[in-house]
C-alpha cells in the first residue's frame, strides 16, 4: 500500500518532471517531501522487518501443533517474545512520530517562517492551501499506520494466546492491531496540527504535542476496559475459582455472598480456616469478570470510532480557524 | 501617469475604502479609512513606525480581515476570493522557504497562478544572474527581494502590494530593484502600492501619497495636487504666536527662528501681507503633516470616495 502511494507521488526526478502532482498537491509534496519519505521508508522497513519475523513465528507454531514442542508458552516466551516487544514499541511510536515530526510543523513551520504570507496570496484561497495541507499529510499517516496495523495484526493473530503472554487488553497489543493504530496515529496527528495552527513556534508545537502524547496514554489506559461490557461466570465456592475461557482476559474477580453482594477478591484467603470465614461472611461463590477474546474486535471499533470522531472535529475546528483567522 | 485602466474591466478605482479600520485586541491600528487610489498610479504609502501601513497592505493582500468598513479592489469586495488572482504582495520580511531553490520558487508561481507568466518571471530572475539551482537560503537580500519580485511580477498582477521593498537592503541592492520595480510596472501597467520609510525613495517613484500617523489617514492625492495645495510662507515675525492675517488659513505647522516666521499653510484664497511664498518640497510636506497631528487631513477630490469631504469625513447629506 505504502509502495504504490511513494511511486506515484514523485515528482522530483529529473529537471523538468512529468508534472504528476499540480497545485496546491505538488507545493506541499516539495515543501514536506523530507518528512513524508522518511515516514513512508520507516513504514514499509517496519513492515518489511514483520513479514519475516513472521515466517519464524509461524514455523515455531507449527513445530507446537505437531506435539514435538514440550510446552509452546514458554518456547515462544524465549525465542519471539522480545521481536514482539521490539515490534510494539515501534508501532506504539507511530502515533507520536505522526503527531510531534508530521502534525505540529505542519502549520506551525509556514507561520514561523513567514511563508504563509506568500502562499496565501497566490491565486488559490486560504481554505485550499490548509485542506490540501491536512488532507496530504493525513493521507500519508493514514497509509503508514493502515500498513503497519496490517501486517503487524497478521503476525500477531495466529500467535495471540502467547503474545503478551495471551494478555490482548494490554495497550502494546490492543492498541496495535485492527483499526486502533490508523486512529491513533490520526488523532496524535491532528492535535499536533491543531497545536502548530495555534502555537507560533514549531519548537514549542512539538514539544506540546508530546505532552498531549503521554497524557493521551495514561487517559487511554483508563478508557481501554470501558469498551465493552465484561461477562461473567460464576461457580460455587467448593469448586473454586471458575477457569478463564481459552483466549479470554481477566477483567475483575469477586467473591459473593447469599444476597448477590461482592467482597474481594482475598475475602478469607489469609485466614488459618477459609472455610470458617466464608461461613461468618456468608459468602457462596466465586465471580469472575472477563472479556471473552470474541469482543476484542468490537472493543476496537468502539475505541477507534471515538478517537476519529475526536480527530475529525478536531481537524475540522483547525480548517475552520484557518479559513477565519489571520495567521 | 495616472490612468491607464488594466484589461478586465472593474472600476478605474484599484482600491476603495470606505471607514476602512483594524482593531488587534484593544489598539485601532487603522481608523476611518476613506480613499481611493486610481488603477495605473504608483502609489506611496507614509507614516512613522506603527502607524499603519502593513495593516493597510495586510488587509488588501487578504493576510487579515477588516474589523470596520469596506475595502474594494477595481470594484470588488477584497473579501470575495476573486481579487486573490488580480493582485500580488509582497510581505515586509520577503518570506520564501529556505529549502527551495530559485526554480522551485518559480514553479510554485506556475503551480498557484492561472495567468502564471514564466517568460517575465525568467527574465527577471535572469537579469539579476541569480542562479537559478541556489537555494533560497544561500542567496544574498537583494537576490531575495529579485526572486519575491519575480514571484509577484510573474503573477501578472493588477495590483502590487509591497511592504517595505527596499529596506534592508544595501543602497546599490536598493537602486537596482527599485529599477526593476519600475520598468516592470510600467511595462505591465500595474497600479503599485508601495510603503516605505525612504522620503525621497518616494518623491522619485511616486505620484500618488497616502500619509498615516497613528492609524489614520493624514494625506491622500496626486503628488503634484498635495504639493500645490500646501505653501511654505517666511517672514518677520512680528507677533507671538501664528499671525492673523495667516490664521484663516489652514496652518499645518509653523517655527520661529530668531525673528524669522515660517509656516507650512493650506492657502484658502490668497495669502495677504508681507509674506515671502515657496512651494514646498514633497519632504516638507509630509513631516509637516506628519508631524502635526492636529492639522486636519487632506484628502485631495481625486482621491475622496463619493459622498467624503477633503477632511475624509463622510458628508451629512443635506
Amino acid at each position: 500500500m505504502s509502495t504504490t502511494v511513494r511511486q506515484a507521488a514523485h515528482p522530483e526526478a529529473g529537471k523538468r518532471p512529468p508534472r504528476v502532482m499540480r497545485g496546491m498537491a505538488w507545493l506541499v509534496w516539495r515543501q514536506h517531501r523530507t518528512a513524508f519519505v522518511a515516514c513512508l521508508l520507516l513504514a514499509a522497513a517496519s513492515c518489511v522487518n514483520m513479514l519475516w519475523q513472521r515466517g519464524a513465528t509461524r514455523d515455531l507454531l507449527a513445530r507446537g501443533a505437531d506435539g514435538t514442542a514440550v510446552d509452546l508458552l514458554q518456547l515462544f516466551q524465549g525465542s519471539q517474545n522480545s521481536a514482539f516487544q521490539s515490534a510494539t514499541w515501534t508501532l506504539s511510536m507511530a502515533p507520536v512520530v505522526a503527531g510531534v515530526f508530521l502534525g505540529a510543523p505542519l502549520i506551525s513551520g509556514d507561520r514561523e517562517r513567514g511563508t504563509v504570507k506568500l502562499v496565501t496570496t497566490q491565486s488559490m484561497t486560504r481554505g485550499r492551501w490548509i485542506l490540501t495541507k491536512l488532507g496530504l499529510a493525513a493521507l500519508v499517516t493514514l497509509v503508514c499506520s493502515v500498513a503497519l496495523s496490517a501486517v503487524f495484526t497478521w503476525w500477531w493473530e495466529p500467535a495471540h494466546r502467547y503474545v503478551n503472554s495471551g494478555q490482548w487488553d494490554a495497550a502494546s497489543v490492543f492498541d496495535n492491531t485492527g483499526p486502533m493504530l490508523p486512529a491513533m496515529a490520526l488523532l496524535h496527528f491532528a492535535v499536533g496540527a491543531a497545536l502548530g495552527m495555534f502555537v507560533r513556534r514549531t519548537v514549542t508545537a512539538m514539544v506540546l504535542t508530546f505532552g498531549f502524547a503521554y497524557a493521551a496514554d495514561i487517559l487511554w489506559d483508563t478508557v481501554r476496559h470501558r469498551l465493552g461490557t465484561a461477562r461473567v461466570l460464576t461457580s460455587p465456592v467448593e469448586a473454586g475459582p471458575p477457569p478463564l475461557p481459552e483466549g479470554a482476559v481477566r477483567h475483575d474477580e469477586w467473591t459473593v455472598d447469599a444476597h448477590g453482594g461482592l467482597h474481594g477478591f482475598g475475602t478469607c484467603f489469609n485466614e488459618r480456616t477459609p472455610e470458617g470465614c466464608r461461613a461468618n461472611e456468608g459468602i457462596v461463590a466465586h465471580r469472575l469478570e472477563y472479556f471473552g477474546y470474541d469482543q476484542m474486535n468490537a472493543m476496537q471499533w468502539t475505541g477507534a470510532a471515538i478517537l476519529l470522531a475526536l480527530a475529525a472535529a478536531i481537524l475540522t475546528l483547525t480548517v475552520w480557524w484557518a479559513r477565519r483567522r489571520p495567521l | 501617469m495616472v490612468g491607464i485602466p488594466p484589461d478586465g474591466g472593474g472600476s478605474r478605482w484599484a482600491i476603495e475604502a470606505h471607514g476602512l479600520g483594524k482593531r488587534y485586541r484593544r489598539r485601532w491600528a487603522l481608523r476611518d479609512c476613506s480613499f481611493r487610489v486610481p488603477a495605473g498610479a504608483v502609489c506611496g504609502l507614509v507614516g512613522s513606525n506603527g502607524a499603519g501601513k502593513s495593516t493597510l497592505l495586510n488587509l488588501a493582500a487578504r493576510v487579515t480581515r477588516p474589523s470596520g468598513g469596506s475595502l474594494r479592489l477595481f470594484g470588488t469586495p477584497v473579501a470575495e476570493a476573486g481579487v486573490l488572482a488580480r493582485c500580488a504582495f509582497l510581505a515586509q520580511d520577503k518570506p520564501l522557504f529556505p529549502r527551495f531553490t530559485v526554480e522551485d520558487h518559480l514553479r510554485l508561481g506556475e503551480e498557484l497562478n492561472p495567468r502564471w507568466d514564466r517568460a517575465v518571471a525568467t527574465r527577471i530572475v535572469r537579469s539579476g544572474k541569480v542562479p537559478l539551482h541556489a537555494r533560497t537560503a544561500a542567496l544574498s537580500g537583494g537576490q531575495r527581494s529579485r526572486v519575491a519580485l519575480a514571484l509577484a511580477f510573474g503573477k501578472r498582477p493588477d495590483l502590487l502590494l509591497l511592504d517595505e521593498p527596499m529596506a534592508e537592503l544595501d543602497p546599490l541592492a536598493a537602486h537596482e530593484i527599485a529599477g526593476l520595480l519600475m520598468s516592470e510596472a510600467a511595462e505591465q501597467g500595474t497600479t503599485v502600492v508601495m510603503s516605505s520609510h525612504q522620503l525621497s525613495d518616494v518623491s522619485t517613484m511616486c505620484d500618488y501619497l497616502l500619509a498615516l500617523a497613528d492609524g489614520r489617514l493624514r494625506l491622500a492625492g496626486e503628488v503634484d495636487a498635495l504639493l500645490s495645495a500646501h505653501s511654505l510662507v517666511t517672514g518677520a515675525r512680528l507677533v507671538d504666536g501664528v499671525p492673523p492675517e495667516l490664521a484663516r488659513h489652514t496652518v499645518v505647522e509653523s517655527r520661529v527662528v530668531g525673528r524669522q516666521f515660517t509656516g507650512l499653510i493650506r492657502p484658502d484664497g490668497p495669502v495677504e501681507g508681507d509674506w515671502r511664498i515657496s512651494e514646498p518640497t514633497l519632504e516638507e510636506v509630509l513631516l509637516g503633516c506628519l508631524r502635526s497631528p492636529g492639522a486636519p487631513p487632506l484628502i485631495t477630490a481625486g482621491a475622496r470616495p463619493d459622498g467624503y469631504d477633503e477632511h475624509g469625513t463622510p458628508e451629512v447629506a443635506a
